[in-house]
């Protein structure tokens, strides 16, 4: 290549970046989900390949029903290609845990029987020595690996599991719980039978939540613990099983036919060489325990005397103290009683008294008021009597007034009278003198004036007048004067007299006054008087009263007080007995506690001395028919399924990828043909300049190459850590394996490395060839346009004609490339197919749930219980009745449940489970058990004909209606087959069943079944708070082991579909981000092509909507069609998937729900409407110029 | 006012770092009915007008008037509009869907045209009568070119464009679609502007513009154009 067009193509990826993303996208997800999906189960296989060596899980196991010895273990020991034997003891029982109220009962399993616990024997300093150390002990086999807290140290302590699936959800480190042997004491095996958790392991002898078979119980063993060796018993002296590891075993890859191979080799030589070992050991036994069994039968008799006096002993003791306490309550009752009356009667008294004090208060408050009234008239007479007395007083004092005046005016008269005498004297010495001539000299006058002064001023001024103007005449003047003068005063005598008579009849009138005043008064005073001896009568009364009250008052107090304290006295003694009887009482529980476990201790004794016998008994039984089983690997429950999930990843890995694969190469071809035809004039030039064709296509080579190698590497890294992990997710919660490691697998990635270049490269040489074909001047020409057609829609004129014009091209449009067409609808129905297989896949796991654990479903029963002994399972029987009569339980039904195994299997070397379902009334069955014709949907009826099997079991034996399956059992220590007669096949989806009326049974068993489970409806509206409470109920009845509600059942499953999600949820992403880079590529190829017509379109002035649509209606048309493609194409994906992946336990639905199209179809449609708004975009833009040049 | 008005139009490309010029202050005007032919080199800018005043394309500066409105001014949906109803384009190379009839590509423009011709009749117009059930494949280059014209015609549109319309057909072909724009230009009074870098045309009509380096370097009217069948190139 020149280096110009060298040049040229390094610019071509930048000129051309979208192209180049579209091919790293496809080669990313092709060689990713090939590689990806690929690695998978060679990393599964190698996680678990290396978790089998680094855990030495065994590679042949060996059982026996006389149990395996260590004389025994080491002849095998010697054996050729043997590296380690070791023994193992274990012992199974019931589990129970505590309830809320922490009483120990019984659990129910998935199975819905009673819930089963293996305790294994263990070495925990072994174990310790490799979980710290990394000891690689030959000795320590099936190892340990410690999950969380510690290894036991001590008898009583354990380890167990932690399986979402099975393990109880109260096995947490520090719990305790117990195990009770079925129909035998585990005190003979184990030297406690409580044990508390230390801490959580996991073990490689169990992968899966599949626990496999036991004895006990209904058969299948629900979960495992371990114990460290010194709890057993000194009685189990034998091992239970021997685990056998091989010297090359780890030569072959554990999944392996070259390891199965290796491995039934050497079993076949131990089983051959085991014949001999067990008959000598046959012999030995014998000898050994008939003496013993002697000695035990007689030992046991007379334990079982001791006991039952010591029983009644214990139970006397309990009794009397039960009396005390029930009498002494009678007592306490009473005394109470009578406390009670007396208190009623004095309180009463206390009433009455009360009563009588308040009418005497009320009286005192009565006369209080009358005494306050007294005051008040006291207050009113003495008032009145002040008033009068302050009368009488005025009348007094006018009486005396009057009297002074009377005083007064005599006083005056007198006076008066003086002076008239005094005048009269002095007129009359006038008047003599006047006579005798002898006139009175002024001297003389003025001496009788002054001598008159004091008595009498005026006559003396009179004089003294007279006096002065002595002369003549003045003697009458004087006389007249004084004559006038005495008038005067005799009239002054007149008016004084009349005063004088004034005030006397004012003084008598007054004196009157006076009187009655003072009678008033007096009267007054009486009243007074009286009213003040009322009211201090009335005090004195009130007084009286008061002090009467006041007494009364403290006597009520006091006899209150004394009643109360009486009363109190009285109740506190009662309190007291009653506090005595309590503790009584209380101490009752302890008692019977104490009663209890002596009587425990006691049975537990004579149980174990019974177990022993029945051991003992049943050893020697076998004795002569004994053999040992030699096992491998594939008769470990969940083993053998394990590999089958990761071969079935395997499957899925390879349709997937081919799936992509062909995808990619379609979209490699569009692309670069597409860029090829853009290029094809510089092709005609660089043709006419010289250059040959392969010179001309290596710039294409290149360009793809570039970009399958960055898709590869991102494709394949991306991959190879995603792909595996995610998977895995999924499986991690069905199986028990530790985190899976990612290899790298050269040879694959080579493969896929290779694959993608060739596919790609092919696709390019094909791209090019086309165009290259053409002649020089042809390429150098524009591409001359299409030939229009006529299609053959336009000969049905009808149609044809009423079609609007857009149609018509759109039609024609499609139809002018058979091939576009073609690939089109491909490459959406392709998208579309792997959304609708992975929905589906999502539907057949949820019918699973949906279809089986429902009313309408095929498992209509609500609860189920286990009854404890099989006499509980008649119709009649006390615990049915009781069940019957609880509130939340309507409609219930006797089956006998076991579990059995079929020995014709699809697949060497595993077996399956099967339950034998008997219902006690056939007629009813459908209430609880929908059985449903497998292929015709139809209802079927149990007959006594045959049995009628599940479609699953059918599927996995290979059975069909008419022929017989096989299966078999252990009952005590023999294993016992029967030939089962199939009638019908019935469709269900967990588990394996053969439903077969109670005569069938009979039949084929020569026995009566027995029936130990009843299921049963409840009631439709329990709330949760009420359906513990109903399950409490249940599970405290006598004659239940335990119940299981199938709503918890539901909830199990749930979880296994869970994983499920995950793993489509893988695929589903990975097939939408194809759906969408198709699309894409679909959308911008076709828009490509019409580059041209669509300018012209924007240049005739179509609106964008418009020039859009033109695109769209062909989308449109081409979706219609690819996702009617999808659906078919989805349909057959999805039972492909079906068919491979099997999980199990569960058989996944067949069909795909109608949600489940839609969905496809809607994310088909969103992507497609994502990636039209991208177009829509683009033409929005599109450059009218540009696309229309003329070729200058 | 003229019916056309470019008034000191800019337009510059960029390609890369490289400005190209195409449009450095073009004016000019075209009467209503003219048959103007815009004449120039290679790289004159004579698509380059047609383009803008057909409005494929706007411009960086200046100012274009159709039939009194300045379409420099339009947004991008009214710019949709004035294609759909008031431009008619012609093309060198035709540009037919190559999946419809004559008849329906001519229906395919006027279908969204408010106020277009009869199909049958504007292909009866330009002689195709009788081929309007024909695919463009089954047509020869001339009588394509004759369904572009009427195409563009059948819309009723107010300008006629053309860019190099006989470009691509011989000489005779060539003077044939000439005389149906001549005829169509005085019979129907359309205004058509012929763009073209051929010279010998020009006489044909009554406005010719002749461009250089973007710029008009020349307007003519002609007063008495020749008929078609008399120029000779």
């Amino acid at each position: 290549m020149s280096k110009a067009y060298f040049k040229e193509t390094l610019r071509s990826f930048k000129h051309n970046l979208s192209r180049f993303l579209s091919i790293v996208a496809v080669v990313i997800l092709g060689s990713g989900v090939f590689v990806g999906y690929m690695s998978t189960c060679p990393d599964m296989l190698r996680t678990s390949a290396e978790y089998y060596k680094t855990s030495n899980l065994y590679d042949i196991r060996l059982q026996s029903f006389i149990g395996l010895y260590e004389g025994d273990l080491e002849q095998i020991r010697q054996m050729e290609g043997v590296k380690a034997v070791v023994g193992e003891k274990f012992v199974d029982g019931f589990v129970k845990v505590k309830g809320n109220d922490g009483a120990y009962q019984g659990l129910i399993d998935l199975y819905g029987s009673q819930m089963t616990l293996r305790a294994f024997g263990f070495d925990p300093s072994a174990a310790m020595s490799h979980t710290e150390d990394g000891g690689d002990e030959d000795d320590y086999i099936n190892r340990l690996t410690l999950l969380e807290g510690e290894y036991p140290d001590e008898v009583g302590e354990c380890v167990v599991s932690c399986n979402k699936i099975v393990t109880p959800s109260q096995f947490k480190i520090g719990e305790t719980f117990k195990l009770e042997g079925d129909g035998e004491s585990i005190l003979y095996s184990l030297k406690t039978d409580e044990f508390k958790i230390v801490g959580i392991v996991m073990t490689p002898y169990f992968v899966s939540f599949d626990r496999g078979t036991t004895l006990a119980g209904s058969g299948k063993l629900g979960d495992y613990i371990y114990i460290p060796n010194d709890s057993f018993t000194e009685e189990v002296n034998y091992y239970s099983e021997a685990y056998i590891t091989l010297d090359e075993s780890y030569l072959y890859g554990p999944y392996e036919d070259g390891y199965n191979d290796y491995v039934d080799s050497v079993a076949k030589r131990i089983r051959d060489a085991s014949g001999a070992i067990v008959a000598a050991r046959a012999v030995a036994l014998k000898a050994e325990i008939e003496p013993r069994l002697v000695l035990g039968e007689n030992e046991f008799a007379i334990k079982q005397q001791e006991a039952a006096i010591k029983l009644a002993q214990a139970k006397k003791q309990l009794d009397d103290v039960k009396y005390l306490v029930q009498n002494g309550a009678q007592m306490i009752a009473q005394a109470q009683a009578e406390l009670e009356t007396k208190y009623a009667r004095a309180i009463e008294q206390i009433n009455n008294g009360n009563t009588e004090y308040n009418a005497g208060l009320q009286e005192y408050n009565i006369n209080a008021q009358k005494v306050a009234d007294g005051q008040i008239q006291w207050d009113q007479a003495n008032e009145e009597y002040n008033r009068n007395k302050e009368l009488y007083d005025e009348a007094e004092a006018q009486l005396k007034d009057a009297k002074n005046q009377i005083t007064l005016a005599n006083a005056q008269v007198v006076a008066t009278k003086q002076l008239i005498a005094a005048t009269q004297a002095t007129l009359d010495n006038l008047r003599n003198n006047s006579d005798a001539n002898n006139s009175l000299t002024p001297q003389e006058l003025e001496q009788m004036a002054d001598r008159l002064e004091a008595t009498n001023p005026e006559l003396a001024r009179v004089l003294r007048t007279a006096a002065y103007m002595s002369g003549a005449g003045v003697a009458e003047n004087t006389i007249a004067e004084v004559e006038a003068l005495l008038d005067r005063r005799k009239a002054e005598l007149a008016a004084e007299e009349i005063k004088l008579a004034r005030a006397q009849t004012l003084y008598a009138e007054k004196e009157t006054e006076l009187a009655a005043a003072k009678v008033k008064l007096d009267s007054a005073k009486a009243e007074l008087n009286a009213k003040k001896k009322e009211l201090e009568d009335g005090k004195k009364k009130l007084e009286e009263a008061k002090e009467r009250l006041r007494q009364g008052g403290l006597d009520l107090q006091m006899g209150n007080l004394e009643a109360q304290t009486k009363y109190l006295n009285a109740k506190a003694e009662i309190a007291l007995k009653q506090a005595q009887l309590s503790e009584v009482k209380s101490k009752l529980p302890e008692h019977e506690a104490q009663y209890a476990a002596k009587k425990a201790e006691i049975e537990n004794q004579v149980d174990v001395a019974r177990t022993m016998l029945q051991k003992g008994k049943a050893v020697l039984q076998n004795l002569g028919t004994a053999s040992w089983s030699v096992t491998t690997r594939r008769d470990l429950p969940g083993y053998s399924s394990y590999g089958n999930a990761a071969y079935s990843m395997q499957t899925i890995a390879l349709v997937f990828s081919v799936f992509f694969y062909i995808v990619a190469t379609f979209v490699c071809l569009t692309t670069m043909t597409r860029m090829v035809q853009e290029e094809r004039t510089q092709l005609g030039v660089l043709k006419a300049i010289g250059y040959t064709n392969r010179q001309i296509v290596s710039k294409y080579l290149i360009y793809s190459a570039v970009a399958c190698v960055v898709g590869l590497a991102l494709g394949i890294s991306g991959g190879t850590h995603l792909f595996p992990k995610a998977f895995v997710i999924g499986w991690t919660i069905m199986y028990e394996q530790p985190e899976l490691k990612l290899y790298s697998y050269p040879l694959l990635i080579v493969i896929g490395f290779v694959i993608t270049m060739i596919l790609t490269m092919t696709a390019v040489t094909v791209a090019c060839s086309r165009e290259l074909r053409l002649n020089t001047a042809q390429l150098m020409r524009p591409k001359p346009p299409k030939f229009g057609k006529r299609v053959f829609l336009e000969k049905i004129g009808f149609i044809w004609k009423r079609l609007g014009f857009t149609s018509k091209v759109t039609i024609r449009n499609l139809l002018r490339s058979k091939k576009r067409l073609l690939f089109s609808v491909l490459g959406i129905g392709g998208c579309t197919a792997l959304l609708v297989a992975g929905f589906g896949f999502v539907d057949s796991a949820r019918a699973v749930i949906l279809k089986q654990f429902n009313e309408d479903g095929i498992a209509r029963y609500g609860i189920q219980i286990a009854l404890k002994d099989e006499q509980a399972g008649s119709a009649d029987s006390k615990v049915v009745a009781d069940i019957n009569s609880l509130s939340g339980i309507h409609n219930t039904m006797l089956t006998h449940l076991m579990m059995y195994r079929s020995s014709v299997s699809a697949d060497a070397g595993g077996s399956y489970d099967v339950n034998i379902y008997v219902p006690e009334a056939p007629s009813r069955m459908d209430e609880y058990v929908r059985l449903i014709d497998y292929k015709t949907g139809k209802l079927l009826t149990l007959d006594d004909s045959g049995a009628i099997i599940t479609d699953n079991f059918a599927k996995a034996v290979g059975a069909k209606v008419g022929d017989t399956v096989t299966v078999s059992c252990i009952e005590g220590t023999k294993e016992i087959s029967y030939k089962i007669k199939v009638a019908g096949i019935v469709r269900n989806y967990t588990f394996h069943y053969i439903y077969m009326t109670p005569a069938y049974y009979q039949q084929l068993t020569a026995k009566a079944p027995t029936f130990n489970c009843l299921t049963g409806h409840i009631s439709n509206d329990l709330t949760p708070e009420s359906r513990l409470q109903l399950e409490k109920q249940i599970n405290e009845l006598a004659g239940v082991n335990g119940s299981i509600f199938t709503s918890a059942i539901l909830d199990s499953f749930s979880y296994i579909i869970k994983s499920i999600y995950i793993i489509i949820a893988v695929i589903v992403v990975a097939a939408a981000m194809l759906a969408f880079v198709v699309l894409y590529i679909l959308n911008s190829t076709n828009i490509n092509e019409h580059l041209r017509e669509l300018a012209t379109l924007k240049v005739l002035g179509f609106y964008d909507g418009e020039v859009s649509a033109y695109i769209y209606r062909e989308n449109i048309i081409l979706m219609f069609f690819g996702i009617l493609a999808g659906f078919g194409m989805g349909l057959v994906l999805h039972k492909l998937i079906i068919m491979t992946i099997i999980i199990d336990s569960v058989t996944l639905g067949q069909s795909i729900s109608a949600v489940s199209y839609g969905a496809g179809t809607l994310i088909t449609l969103l992507f497609a409407f994502l990636v039209n708004l991208v177009m829509h975009k683009y033409l929005k833009r599109l450059s009218m110029v540009e696309s229309l040049k003329s070729v200058e | 006012m003229s019916f056309i008005e470019f008034d000191s139009v800019y337009k510059s490309y960029k390609m890369g770092e490289v400005v190209i010029n195409a449009l450095d202050g073009t004016t000019f005007e075209i009467e209503h009915g003219d048959l103007a032919v815009i004449v120039g080199a290679s790289g004159s800018g004579k698509t380059t007008v047609l383009n803008i005043l057909g409005g494929l394309d706007n411009c960086d500066d200046g100012k274009i008037r159709v039939a009194g409105e300045f379409i420099n001014e339009y947004n991008r949906k009214r710019l949709i509009e004035y294609r759909r109803v008031d431009v008619g384009y012609v093309f060198q190379f035709y540009n037919l869907v190559p999946n419809l009839t004559a008849l329906e590509n001519v229906e395919l423009a006027t279908q969204i045209a408010s106020k277009a011709l009869n199909p049958e009749k504007v292909l009866d117009r330009v002689g195709l009568g009788e081929r309007i059930g024909n695919f463009p494949s089954q047509l020869s280059g001339g009588e394509q070119q004759r369904v572009a014209i009427a195409r563009a015609f059948a819309k009723n549109p107010k300008i006629l464009l053309c860019d190099e319309p006989t470009g691509a057909l011989d000489y005779n072909t060539g003077k044939q679609i000439l005389q149906l724009l001549q005829d169509t230009s005085r019979k129907a009074g359309m205004t058509i502007v012929i763009v073209t870098h051929n010279q010998a045309i020009t006489p044909i009509a009554n406005r010719v513009i002749s461009m250089r380096s973007g710029k008009v370097v020349g307007m003519k009217v002609n007063s008495n154009p020749v008929p078609v069948s008399e120029i000779e190139w």
